[in-house]
């Protein structure tokens, strides 16, 4: 059983001169477990502190010797998950996604598992309600095939419902999918998207921002944090955030929000215009979103060469 | 803010089949095998760097040319990051190129780089191994050898130069 110390609650951040240390993926893995490991601990409390300090990495506000009882302990949890590969991306490092620093508070560090390349390629989100009418579960199937068609990569968050649908849909038409999941790569959430998860890790990506000692805290409601920031996440991955159904108050709003913050382009399909009980779509539709009639209408606005794939 | 040096470590030593416990190394960026050049930055950078010498004169070569003093640049950029004295009290080595020197396809590129990285600081250079007969090395995992097992296709120079060096600096 590894022992992890807290981390002195005197502990500033010391950098000598401007000397920048390589980036230890071990050490910045635990490094930032640490820093999360703190109660008062929030994306925004932490991507502060690296506003503060521009061009720092997590071991830069954590002692060595703590971070590593942090790294040894997230490494056993991982491993007792049946997660033994898994690399992490750290901001200021290469390979990190630049893309992500559109979004509010971007994350400094991230785990994933399965085919990192594929951030590389134009990636496409899809999104929606947990509870899909069964239209909106045919639409999502039409919608990913044209998608793959045009070696889209689609993008989603393993919930139920639209995320499902879309994932699973991509896979059978032959596509590549990405899961960006609220809820560290320890826990499989929810548990009938299980060997679905394990699959994309394999075959695929699964990327977490979600820090994995942290999301052991005894208070489960805590974690409720995790979905929203994963959405804002998924919208600064992707080129585009597409809408299938949602309800009011619906999770899936928070990408909706973020993508027009972020000046990336928000498609919503016409069958949410036509419920008299949402408001949303017409609001999000003056702030600048797409209203799509048929896919051709996604298309012209995401034309160009895709990359090389 | 330049790229930070990342250490491969007990996270991700496991991905490379010859680095053992105890061995230091630090790198930039990482390639992506089979995606091609548009890919990523990095994929991009190393395709030009790895540029064949047969294709001198023919449109894009200017981008080899690019590609070195961007390497050469951005390692200084990193190493000075890590630690600005360093440069100066360092031996540095490059890997040797594959072909011997009266081979026309020979390519110095590593060399050209080392360079870039020490203008101005002048460091201490040495080609300390090159290659005496043609190597069949690839860089694809499948072909890939521990350095021990390409001892016999270079010639090194004595290591009492290096340690010499090292304690002088």
């Amino acid at each position: 059983m590894t022992t992890v110390n807290s981390m002195p609650a005197d502990y500033a951040l010391e950098m000598p001169g401007k000397l920048m240390r390589a980036v230890s993926p071990f050490r910045e893995m635990g490094a930032y477990e640490a820093l999360w490991s703190e109660l008062r601990a929030s994306f925004k409390w932490v991507a502060d502190k690296f506003r503060e300090h521009p061009g720092s990495v997590p071991s830069d506000f954590v002692p060595d010797e703590v971070a590593a009882g942090f790294a040894r302990k997230t490494v056993d949890t991982l491993a007792a998950a049946g997660i033994v590969h898994f690399g992490i991306r750290v901001h200021g490092a290469g390979e990190y996604p630049m893309k992500l620093r559109v979004a509010d508070h971007p994350v400094e560090l991230m785990y994933f598992q399965g085919w990192w390349d594929l951030v590389e390629s134009r990636g496409v989100a899809v999104v929606g309600t947990r509870q899909p009418s069964e239209q909106s579960v045919a639409r999502t199937r039409k919608l990913v095939r044209s998608l793959v068609e045009d070696k889209f990569t689609v993008v989603s968050g393993l919930a139920r419902g639209i995320d499902t649908v879309a994932h699973l849909t991509t896979m059978d038409a032959g596509g590549r999918t990405i899961a960006v999941i609220g809820t560290p790569l320890s826990v499989r959430y929810p548990r009938e998207n299980s060997d679905l998860q394990d699959t994309l890790a394999q075959d695929f990506l699964v990327i977490s921002q979600v820090p994995v000692i942290r999301y052991d805290r005894p208070n489960p409601t805590e974690n409720r944090i995790f979905f929203p920031e994963r959405n804002i996440t998924m919208s600064a991955l992707t080129e585009a955030t597409i809408i299938v159904e949602a309800g009011e108050t619906s999770g899936t709003l928070v990408q909706a929000r973020h993508a027009l913050k972020q000046k990336k382009k928000l498609f919503i399909l016409e069958n949410n215009f036509h419920n008299p009980s949402l408001k949303w779509p017409h609001r999000f539709e003056q702030m600048g979103a797409i209203r799509v009639r048929d896919y051709e209408d996604i298309q012209k606005h995401l034309a160009g060469t895709p990359l090389q794939n | 803010m330049p790229v930070r040096l990342s250490r491969i470590d007990d996270l991700t030593r496991s991905d490379h089949t010859f680095i053992e416990t105890g061995d230091e190394c630090l790198y930039l960026g990482e390639y992506t095998a089979r995606k091609g050049y548009q890919f990523s930055e990095t994929n991009n950078l190393i395709f030009n760097l790895k540029k064949p010498m047969d294709r001198r004169g023919q449109p894009g070569w200017q981008y080899k040319k690019h590609a070195i003093e961007e390497a050469g640049r951005q390692m200084r950029m990193a190493l000075d990051a890590l630690n600005p004295k360093w440069l100066s009290t360092a031996t540095l080595v490059p890997m040797p190129p594959s072909k011997v020197k009266s081979d026309p396809m020979y390519d110095d590129r590593l060399m050209q780089m080392l360079q870039v990285l020490g203008t101005g600081i002048h460091p201490d250079v040495r080609e300390m191994s090159y290659s005496v007969r043609a190597s069949r090395l690839r860089t694809r995992p499948r072909f890939a050898r521990a350095s021990k097992d390409c001892l016999p296709t270079f010639r090194s120079m004595k290591l009492s130069s290096i340690l010499r060096r090292t304690r002088s600096g």
